[in-house]
């Protein structure tokens, strides 16, 4: 009969481990409790210096879905750049419709070019002609050429119905 | 004109290069996907390779590491796409095998510039 483990234990062997196989059980096992301490191991996850370990912890975070939602809607306002990425991308993957509402909101105060191209890409696939003001809007308050065609190319998207 | 592989997971980023590069007469074949990128590196000889660093499924330093260890991409010359924010990182790509980098957003001059620079 296997004991059941904590999720302070499994976190520190999955940092540990180099066994893949490993890796992906403790992983599953983790996505089965999904609680709040998982869900701030993952967080915590997005910190670390091994790669890998961070795209495990975005792709649980998307996984989780509504669960982790309030959590990295938190992350958009950290101050690290990458860490604001990382929130948008998990919340433009989710399957909860509050996480593209989420960093649609987050546009109108993001100041960073980088983030805000992010989830220009994001409304352009997932949002709807709605976001069209709201997208142009970003040209003039960023007068930035990668601005400009991220815009672009997200209402192209828009109105061709690619989304 | 030079072959040219990029890969990044935002394809906002890839259409961005593709477009400033292609410009130049250079041609550019893009990826999302480390795995993909690097069966396409097996098949064809690229003249410069421009990957990001914080991408899914495989990371750029990862990706460097494994270009490196292709023996026909030993010296190929890799270009780097950071943020302000990754200082560490660009470290990190260098030991990996990485020839130069470039902070994001750029323009499509600084982004030729760069090129014709590393990739003579």
């Amino acid at each position: 009969m296997s004991k059941e483990r904590g999720a302070q234990e499994l976190f520190t062997k999955l940092i540990r481990t180099e066994d893949l196989f490993e890796r992906e059980k403790i992983y599953i096992e983790l996505l089965k409790k999904a609680d709040d301490e998982i869900i701030s191991g993952f967080i915590e996850l997005l910190y670390h210096d091994d790669p890998s370990l961070r795209n495990l912890a975005i792709e649980a975070l998307v996984q989780l879905d509504a669960k982790a939602f309030p959590e990295v809607k938190k992350l958009l306002l950290s101050e690290d750049e990458d860490i604001r990425i990382f929130a948008a991308n998990i919340l433009g993957e989710m399957k909860d419709p509050r996480g593209i509402a989420a960093i649609r909101d987050h546009l109108l105060s993001e100041t960073n070019v980088n983030v805000v191209a992010w989830i220009v890409e994001y409304l352009g696939e997932y949002g709807n002609d709605e976001d069209i003001p709201l997208l142009e809007s970003l040209r003039e308050k960023f007068k930035q050429p990668f601005i400009e065609f991220a815009v672009n190319r997200a209402i192209q998207s828009l109105k061709s119905g690619g989304n | 004109m030079k072959k040219i592989l990029a890969l990044d997971d935002s394809t906002t980023m890839l259409q961005s290069i593709k477009l400033s590069l292609l410009r130049k007469g250079h041609q550019v074949s893009t990826f999302t996907k480390g795995s993909e990128a690097l069966a396409m590196l097996g098949k064809e000889k690229f003249d410069l390779i421009i990957t990001d660093l914080n991408m899914p499924e495989m990371d750029g330093i990862t990706f460097i590491q494994k270009v490196r260890a292709l023996s026909n991409y030993k010296f190929t010359p890799i270009l780097v796409l950071t943020t302000e924010s990754q200082a560490a990182k660009k470290e990190q790509a260098r030991k990996a095998g990485a020839t130069a980098w470039i902070t994001k957003p750029f323009t499509p001059e600084q982004l030729l510039m760069v090129v014709e620079k590393i990739a003579r």
